[in-house]
């Protein structure tokens, strides 16, 4: 562990552990979800933004923008892609009351 | 799991410095023109904004390297916009020094009557390119090859190589501006003497100029490599400085080829 302190230094130890949880948790790549095989994202709360962009090539589309929350399974209504949320942090409302945290 | 941020990146916190920052400019801007035109109080002006400015650039850095080195602001992503932005900065003055050589070589290729249409101008005396400039050009290369020296020493980890290294870099960058001012003083001509001396202090002067600001540059990471501030994950700091130094060094060549020696003999 080099000299470090603060989120530089949690950034490090997460790697040592072979852990990138923020770079899982920021840009969510996958197959494309189906109603039976939905596509995972993850968030620290229990609702988040997420936007679709289609599928591969051709069936790309413009990125539909939607609230994907805990337990409800989303479908996009252009390309009938499937998403569910899958809470990695602490959970609850995400409006930020209490926490001076950045 | 990440507690203490939910994100790598750094959300700065208010700072008065941009403000007193952009006053001391403006009091040093509008102090500089009335001092030059001999204004009354032109010259107190001109102080306060320099106070000004230099106290900003001290305040600020210092809380830039509290924020990294103490309080672990600068993850991966953030050196990773650290080093986009200074490779801006060098491009936008490898532009401001185009414009000086561009001026130069305007002014060198055609020459106008009113200076007896020769390059150098009729009447002026200019130095001998085999004294003085040429001895500074492999006085400056050979600092940058001591801050490559220094660079190394850091990847490896050899931590008092590396101030050794600064040291050396920083000395002959100190002899080179030694020189240059030496040679400043000796020049037989001045900046109001034709578009010849004109030229000539802009371009070696401005270079001069960023000689002094990499010389502090480098020794202000020569002081935080011997503080134990850079590691060899973690050394933006050090790399600007680096990247900065090789810019001065490669401007150098342009004035010696195209000042001194094509545009002295």
């Amino acid at each position: 562990m080099p000299i470090a302190t603060g989120h530089e230094r949690e950034e490090l130890a997460a790697e040592l552990e072979g852990k990138k949880i923020i770079e899982d948790v920021n840009n969510p790549v996958g197959p494309f979800g189906t109603k039976e095989a939905p596509a995972v994202v993850k968030s620290y709360y229990d609702k988040r933004i997420v936007g679709c962009p289609g599928g591969e090539g051709e069936d790309e589309h413009d990125v539909v923008w939607f609230w994907l929350e805990k337990g409800k399974l989303h479908g996009c209504p252009v390309c009938s892609q499937y998403f569910v949320l899958e809470v990695v942090g602490p959970g609850g409302p995400l409006d930020g009351h209490g926490d001076d945290r950045h | 799991m990440i507690e203490s941020q939910r994100h790598s990146y750094h959300l700065v916190d208010p700072s008065p410095w941009p403000i007193s920052g952009s006053l001391g400019a403006l009091a040093t801007t509008v102090g500089g023109v009335m001092y030059m035109h001999s204004f009354q109080g032109g010259a107190r002006l001109l102080s306060l904004g320099l106070i000004f400015l230099l106290y900003t650039m001290f305040v600020w850095w210092r809380d830039v390297l509290r924020e990294s080195t103490l309080e672990g602001h600068h993850t991966k992503v953030v050196q990773l916009g650290l080093r986009y932005g200074f490779i801006l900065f060098i491009v936008s003055e490898v532009m401001f020094f185009f414009a000086f050589f561009w001026a130069s070589s305007h002014s060198s290729l055609a020459p106008t009557v009113e200076i007896g249409g020769i390059w150098p101008p009729k009447g002026i005396g200019v130095l001998d390119p085999w004294e003085i400039p040429f001895l500074n050009t492999p006085i400056l290369l050979s600092s940058g090859a001591a801050v490559t020296w220094a660079h190394h020493a850091i990847l490896a980890g050899k931590e008092k190589r590396a101030v050794y290294a600064l040291v050396a870099t920083v000395f002959l960058a100190l002899v080179f501006t030694g020189f240059q001012g030496m040679e400043y003083y000796q020049a037989p001509f001045t900046i109001s003497d034709s578009i010849y001396g004109s030229t000539f202090f802009l371009a070696t002067g401005f270079h001069g100029f960023h000689v002094i600001i990499g010389t502090l540059f480098l020794i202000i990471c020569g002081i935080r490599q011997y503080l134990g501030h850079l590691t060899k994950e973690h050394h933006v700091g050090f790399e600007a400085a680096a990247w900065y130094w090789h810019f001065v060094d490669v401007v150098r060549l342009f004035p010696f080829v195209s000042i001194y020696w094509w545009g002295g003999i």
